[in-house]
């Protein structure tokens, strides 16, 4: 029976990420005219991470390891949504598939946004504290990186143009 | 040594200009300020703040970057002396004391001594790397591509060795590096490789995508889990200056603690990650009261943090003479240093002296910087670690997002990082340390590359790759090394020595 469940869910992992770059590699040549042909390296290394993965999962059967971890779902959630909220509205993206397209809103909308969305991964989280805590920071940021430093982030391009 | 001398006046003609001391105080102050972040450890500090020296000149950037570097050290032993959280794996020691100390009310003596010790750490490892750097630089140019595979073998093997964990899971995340490495059109014959059709990452994987998301949001994640007994330490920093007292107890271990920090960071594969696990050991051993240790004994502070500094610096000498980063925080500067067209490697001393002896020059310049800046400025670093973790992370999300943002201009590169941001967080689940994946990634492309020219010649094999002595030496050499620490017996002690 299984004796390290992570180390089991490890190398089942493993395994199956060089099975995918395994099969996805598989019409790159090992070797051309000439040297190392562009399939030598990723198909060997998948070829090892594959034998490390049935390594590992053999160990877990053999010997006594940690249980798998409990995950924070609402945290991993709340923290990259508010990423990904950033990466959509700072210059727009457009979604065909939905039928609209996000608007290009510049840092003035895309930080306190991502702030906000991030702060809910923790439950101690006062609103109105952050409220204030992502306008201050994002102004702050604005300040800094596109006035001091100069770099070509948008601030708010419906009203700013830029 | 004259040669030396020249050079290093060369180098401080460079890096005492307004402007370049500038950047080293600026990079020196920012990385100390975003490094006492708890954690953020440097790795995450450099990627964050790599865009803001996109717009200077190469030396500019790299004498900022380096500060940065430095700063973000220090920054990590400020937080585990003052909050007993390791900003990174070479701090760790240094909360075994430090925090002990600033528990009894030794605060200020604890971060006064880590000052003083790093100092002179680091001018000593200065003149180590400008004394190596001429010897390492021509024997570098006799390499052959087969030289070089051989030693980035080496230093993976030494990387696995010294990680810590399982031996199979340490070396599963250098392999996946390295297969991550090859994603993208093969530079030498345009052949798509496991693009899934994405062209986003046609152009192969961004390192400080990597770097951000496995170091920056799975860090976070990772952190909001374990809402930790954050113990700020109450009361008084007391005293910065440490007494006659302190300083003859000190004076010894951070000798010692900058020998072995300078050697063990001129090995490949992150030697200097051991350096402070070994000065505490070394220490501990020939204390007269071991018992001492781990109760606040200012040796456990003087030794590590001089080991660690010294380390820090003397990695760069692999990096600057042979090419080959030793660490992820050697990996992002090649990264840092490839955006502004230079090359890694020997020809940098000889095509641009100025750039190299400059930065050298600015090493020392920055540890300088650091004790003047550090010791007046620790009220404000309290201050800051006693802002709640409820807002700082938002905070450092939204500077890694613009970070990102800003090293392409482009989004998708945000949205990349969320997604490595949850594979971090994975093989953290999963029971993997992501260091390895970093080093593994960078050294995988210059592994091809270096495979790819020495098998170019007319009926090369596998087994050309041992044609060269050293090349063959260093290949035995790595297998025999890396046997040794699958063997049970090595394993265990090497868990001593983490232990410790």
């Amino acid at each position: 029976m299984v004796k390290s469940p992570q180390d089991f869910a490890a190398g089942l992992v493993l395994i199956a990420i060089a099975s995918i770059a395994w099969i996805s590699t598989l019409g790159l040549p090992f070797s051309q005219v000439g040297g190392v042909g562009s399939g030598m390296l990723p198909k060997s290394t998948a070829l090892i991470l594959g034998a490390l993965g049935l390594l590992i999962v053999v160990g877990s059967l053999m010997s006594e390891g940690p249980p798998l971890e409990r995950w924070s779902v609402r945290e991993a959630a709340m923290v990259l949504g508010g990423v990904l909220a950033f990466a959509l509205t700072i210059r727009g993206t457009p979604l065909p598939a939905l039928g609209f397209n996000i608007p290009a809103l510049g840092l003035a909308v895309a930080g306190p946004l991502a702030v906000l969305i991030a702060a809910q991964a923790d439950r101690s989280t006062r609103l109105i504290e952050v409220v204030i805590f992502a306008v201050v920071l994002t102004a702050l940021c604005i300040i800094l990186f596109r006035f001091l430093l100069g770099l070509p982030i948008p601030v708010f391009p419906p009203l700013l143009g830029y | 040594m004259f040669d030396i001398l020249g050079n290093l006046a060369l180098g401080f003609t460079v890096a005492l200009t307004v402007k370049n001391l500038a950047l080293c105080f600026a990079g020196c102050l920012i990385g100390t300020l975003i490094g006492v972040l708890p954690g953020v450890g440097p790795i995450a500090t450099i990627a964050m703040l790599l865009p803001i020296t996109y717009g200077l000149d190469p030396i500019g950037a790299l004498i900022m970057l380096s500060g940065i570097y430095y700063g973000a050290q220090y920054g990590g032993s400020t937080t585990a002396i003052l909050v007993n959280i390791p900003g990174e794996a070479t701090s760790v020691v240094t909360t075994l004391d430090g925090h002990q100390m600033a528990k009894q009310g030794r605060a200020g003596v604890a971060l006064g001594t880590a000052a003083i010790a790093s100092f002179f750490a680091g001018t000593f490892a200065t003149l180590v790397v400008a004394g190596l750097a001429l010897p390492m630089t021509a024997l570098a140019l006799k390499f052959g591509p087969s030289d070089r595979f051989a030693l980035m073998v080496m230093g993976l093997v030494f990387a696995v060795v010294l990680a810590r964990g399982s031996v199979p899971k340490a070396l599963a995340m250098i392999v996946l590096g390295i297969l991550l490495s090859t994603i993208g059109t093969d530079g030498e014959t345009g052949e798509d490789r496991m693009t899934f059709g994405l062209p986003q990452i046609s152009d192969g994987l961004d390192f400080a995508v990597i770097a951000m998301g496995i170091f920056g949001f799975a860090e976070i994640l990772k952190n909001l889990e374990n809402p930790e007994a954050r113990d700020v330490v109450r009361g008084t920093i007391g005293r910065l200056l440490p007494s006659r007292d302190d300083l003859r107890a000190s004076a010894a271990p951070a000798m010692r603690g900058t020998l072995l920090g300078s050697f063990l960071g001129i090995l490949p594969g992150n030697g200097a990650v051991l350096a402070p696990f070994a000065s505490y050991t070394l220490e501990k051993r020939i204390a007269k009261d071991p018992s001492r240790f781990g109760n606040g004994a200012i040796e456990g502070v003087a030794g590590p943090e001089a080991a660690n500094n010294a380390g820090a610096q003397t990695s760069f000498i692999p990096l600057l003479t042979l090419g080959i980063p030793p660490n992820a925080v050697m990996a992002l500067m090649v990264g840092a240093m490839t955006i502004h067209g230079l090359i890694p490697g020997p020809q940098i001393m000889s095509k641009q002296p100025q750039l190299f002896w400059g930065l050298i020059a600015s090493m020392w310049i920055g540890n300088l910087m650091l004790l003047i800046i550090n010791l007046p400025l620790v009220g404000l670093w309290v201050r800051l670690l006693k802002v709640p973790y409820r807002l700082m992370f938002p905070a450092i999300l939204l500077f890694c997002c613009i970070g990102i943002y800003s090293i392409g201009n482009k989004p998708e590169d945000v949205m990349m990082t969320a997604a490595f941001g949850f594979i971090g967080y994975s093989l953290l689940k999963l029971g993997f340390e992501p260091a390895p994946l970093l080093l593994g990634f960078v050294l995988g492309r210059l592994m091809e590359e270096n495979l790819r020219q020495a098998m170019s010649k007319a009926g090369a094999t596998l087994l050309s790759l041992f044609d060269s002595p050293l090349a063959a030496s260093l290949l035995v050499f790595s297998a025999v090394l890396l046997l040794l620490a699958v063997l049970p017996a090595v394993r265990k002690s090497r868990e001593e020595v983490f232990q410790e």
